[in-house]
């Protein structure tokens, strides 16, 4: 997760990478590293296609930043590239591997509950795929992410009213997906 | 509160409700087994969802923050393309500015060309009042817009008119154009940053 970076340090790391600053920005990847990966991973299914979505989308970061101006967050900003970058890659890559076959592995959990957990999140993870893309991307930036409404509003570049309505839309399209798993709870 | 809460259910469970609608889905709820039902529901729904593992078997940060710093090589050449594609779009007004003042020129110089005796025997052969542009034109040597007001001429619409008048409303409408176009364009392209 993010460690701590106060606005003021960020904002003078984002400013020398404007200028070319490799180091500052590499300073900003190592920040935002594992939240990225874990937006992309989550868009688009897939640990390879994560990290390689991940890369582009720093790398995209880098050749807009000049753009860059501080009126937006730049978590927003670079979330938003980022799943922008996992879209494109999705399309492109039609494979999906599930790798939570090495979650199966990796676990201490009685044989037939691992079972019945992998098919579960097996089964969660089919479920968010299935969503249309701008449904999935507002349930991912909440549920994962924790963005509260502004900042999704802030990152996708819709109003308010459309983050509710498509995260209605999207937990009203899961809960019917995963009925069977919600009423055993 | 009589009807359902469930479009506020996403709200509420998400904290951003102001606390007096808070208070009255609170209210409904308290009164409401349908609904509280919905919102067990959404409750659950949360839980399994964070039971979605995070990426795993991911590269070290390191060997990953080293590859993007491999790759960004090329951010100078972008950048400076930006800076040259940004430059040339603040540039554009000036390069209309410039044809405004050479319409203009063009204007007088054409006014000044009557009192010259010999535009003016050219205005005398020529058979009309309608001068300016179009002799100047001439002179300079673009056939083109002379036939086109010739053949104006001939029609006969503008005799009335001044025609240095005509014509040096069109070049600036024309420029007005294109800086509107421009604005737009730069409108269009600031969106899309």
């Amino acid at each position: 997760m993010l460690t701590a970076l106060t606005t003021e340090i960020e904002g003078e790391l984002i400013s020398r990478a404007q200028d070319g600053d490799r180091e500052a920005f590499g300073e900003i990847v190592l920040h935002y590293h594992q939240s990225v990966v874990n937006v992309v991973y989550r868009m688009c299914g897939d640990t390879c296609l994560a990290e390689d979505a991940a890369q582009t989308a720093f790398l995209r970061a880098w050749e807009n930043l000049p753009k860059y101006r501080p009126k937006a967050r730049f978590r927003s900003w670079l979330y938003r590239i980022a799943i922008n970058a996992a879209l494109d890659m999705q399309r492109r890559e039609v494979r999906l591997v599930d790798l939570d076959e090495q979650h199966l592995a990796s676990t201490s959990e009685k044989p037939d509950q691992i079972i019945e957990n992998h098919e579960r999140r097996a089964h969660v993870k089919r479920a968010v795929q299935a969503l249309p893309e701008a449904s999935r991307a507002v349930l991912i930036l909440r549920e994962y992410e924790g963005l509260s409404y502004r900042e999704i509003a802030e990152t996708l570049d819709i109003p308010t009213g459309t983050v509710m309505s498509r995260l209605n839309y999207a937990r009203s399209r899961l809960a019917k997906l995963l009925s069977p798993y919600l009423e055993e709870s | 509160m009589n009807d359902h809460v469930e479009t506020w259910l996403d709200p509420y469970l998400d904290g951003e409700l102001n606390r007096l609608q808070q208070g009255r889905v609170d209210k409904h709820l308290a009164q409401c087994p349908e609904c509280r039902k919905l919102l067990a529901q959404r409750r659950a729904l949360t839980n399994l969802l964070q039971e979605m593992a995070p990426a795993s078997e991911l590269k070290p940060v390191d060997q990953f923050v080293n590859e993007v710093n491999l790759r960004l090589v090329r951010r100078s050449r972008a950048a400076q393309r930006q800076i040259s594609l940004s430059l040339g779009w603040q540039f554009i007004p000036v390069v209309l500015l410039l044809a405004w003042a050479f319409v203009l020129t063009l204007s007088i110089m054409s006014n000044l060309l009557l009192i010259i005796p010999e535009a003016e025997q050219i205005v005398q052969q020529s058979g009309s009042s309608i001068i300016s542009i179009s002799r100047l034109s001439t002179l300079l040597g673009s056939y083109p817009l002379d036939l086109t007001l010739g053949a104006l001429k001939q029609i006969g619409i503008f005799r009335a008119l001044d025609w240095n008048l005509i014509t040096s409303l069109i070049a600036l409408a024309s420029i007005g154009l294109l800086y509107l176009g421009w604005l737009a364009g730069w409108w269009a392209h600031s969106l899309k940053e």
